[in-house]
């Protein structure tokens, strides 16, 4: 198996994506890691991306609280794009906040696969990657 | 000073179909109210609409277009806070008892009218309208500073603890990159402390929560909610390589009081992995649980430190802490004792020291 794979983050905190990024090349080094830390940035390489280079994205990390368009909204437009490929992408929101259980409430529609409190870990990553098969 | 004294004192509208008795009333009051009239619904309706400064409607029954009591139904959910008079003959009387009973009508003054009656029933009405007003304004600043507070609880959970994530997320990487022993030492520090910070944000926001949740009546699955709780806890270093079990038995639905119940089991399970023993093996923390409609009996052990006899009274005091290594706050046992309070409920903790604690709650299942 030599299949390309790759994760996205999405968060406008600077440090929390170099943390993501650092752990996640701990855990497996052969993993692509995108980070964005705009909605806008992510939003556009969704459109301009061809579809071979966004079949290898496996999971998309994104924090709630964002300026301009939120976690829920570039969640719902990243699930909406993959909904016409071949291939769906696992979506999963960020947030620091306590309760997540609160936040749930705010967008029961959504269909991103979960909810993960900050901060991660090496240990969520590697859940994450046995649960998506990365 | 003059304003100040007409807004305590008011306007009246007295509508009636007969002018001499439109004229005589204001004659009789014009000294003591404001007054306005009208000879039918529609003049009434308009004059509402035109002088806000009306606290009291005083209506004949007896009218062409419509009665007094249809013309109150009418205006009722428009002006729900003006206070509403019948003026009637005793012909009428049951009619008006019946609107006066329905919440229609606050008084009825019988035809031909006493002066002083009026007056005294003019007063109470404006009476009762400024402490409905004041009632209203009172509770809409509550409101309002309730809203403000909530914002700020949310923002205390989210801004400050955002950074303080990034910098326990920092701290993590530096343990997984680092070698030089007096650093990781640092870091080790760093982490204990972001800990503690975070504790007590978690226990402020839990307190906050417990103290504004009312009676709030929610269907608890006590599985699903303890897979909540575990979900938060489990990337916690005290929770490494220890082995967690869960046995509830739950066939009927529980209702309670959500917020409080996590707030108790929280504390307790989280407790329950801070407090192990660090060289032992075969560490554990168990939650067993019967749960029927009319109560949960939850028991939460582990294998850990115990607490010292002389101590058990102690724990659940605000601000006493078991350890001496500043991982808590102190603030735990006593808010969930606060919380079982709320619900209700009991808590009996036993304990051996240097064997292990054992935690049993029990708590009562409201009807529906």
């Amino acid at each position: 198996m030599s299949e390309k794979l790759s994760i996205v983050i999405v968060d406008d905190n600077e440090i929390d994506l170099m943390i993501g990024e650092r752990l996640l090349s701990r855990v497996d080094d052969s993993i692509v890691v995108y980070t964005f830390s705009c909605a806008d940035d992510v939003l556009l390489w969704l459109e301009n991306s061809k579809i071979e280079e966004l079949a290898e994205v496996t999971l998309f990390l994104i924090d709630i609280y964002m300026p301009v368009f939120n976690g829920f909204y570039v969640a719902d437009k990243v699930i909406e794009k993959f909904e016409k490929l071949p291939k769906q992408a696992a979506c999963y929101l960020l947030s620091a906040t306590i309760d997540i259980s609160d936040t749930r409430k705010i967008n029961r529609n959504s269909k991103v696969q979960g909810y993960i409190g900050k901060p991660i870990t090496v240990h969520l990553f590697k859940d994450l990657i046995l649960k998506h098969r990365l | 000073m003059i304003d100040f004294k007409q807004e305590q004192i008011g306007a009246v509208l007295y509508v009636d179909d007969e002018q001499n008795n439109l004229n005589s009333f204001r004659s009789t009051f014009r000294r003591d109210y404001r007054i306005y009239t009208a000879n039918n619904a529609v003049e009434a309706l308009k004059s509402l609409k035109s002088h806000s400064d009306i606290k009291v409607i005083i209506s004949d029954q007896r009218m062409p277009d419509v009665t007094g009591v249809e013309f109150f139904e009418k205006i009722r959910y428009i002006y729900p806070n003006k206070v509403r008079i019948i003026l009637t003959g005793y012909s009428d009387i049951k009619a008006v008892m019946d609107a006066i009973n329905k919440g229609q009508v606050y008084r009825f003054i019988d035809k031909p009218w006493n002066n002083n009656l009026v007056k005294l029933a003019i007063q109470d009405g404006i009476d009762l309208f400024n402490t409905r007003h004041s009632l209203a304004d009172k509770n809409e600043s509550l409101q309002t500073a309730y809203n403000e507070l909530d914002k700020f609880v949310y923002s205390v959970s989210h801004d400050l603890r955002s950074p303080l994530m990034s910098i326990l997320g920092i701290a993590n990487l530096a343990e997984l990159d680092l070698e030089d022993k007096k650093a990781l030492e640092y870091f080790s520090s760093i982490k204990g402390m972001v800990g503690k910070l975070d504790g007590y944000i978690h226990q402020i926001i839990d307190h906050y929560k417990g103290s504004h949740s009312m009676d709030n009546s929610d269907s608890i699955d006590f599985n699903g909610l303890i897979s909540e709780i575990i979900d938060s806890i489990k990337y916690h270093p005290s929770a490494q390589g220890v082995d967690f079990r869960v046995e509830i038995n739950q066939l009927d639905e529980f209702r309670s009081n959500r917020m409080n119940i996590k707030t108790v089991l929280s504390n307790l399970i989280s407790n329950a992995f801070k407090y192990q023993r660090e060289e032992e093996s075969g560490k554990f923390v168990k939650v067993i649980g019967d749960v029927t409609s009319s109560q949960a009996k939850i028991t939460v052990s582990d294998n850990g430190v115990g607490i010292k006899e002389d101590k058990k009274e102690e724990v659940f005091n605000m601000f006493y802490r078991a350890k001496q290594d500043n991982t808590g706050t102190g603030l735990g046992l006593f808010i969930v004792s606060e919380a079982i309070e709320k619900l209700g409920g009991t808590i009996n903790l036993e304990s051996e020291y240097g064997k292990g604690t054992e935690i049993t709650l029990k708590l009562p299942g409201k009807s529906e």
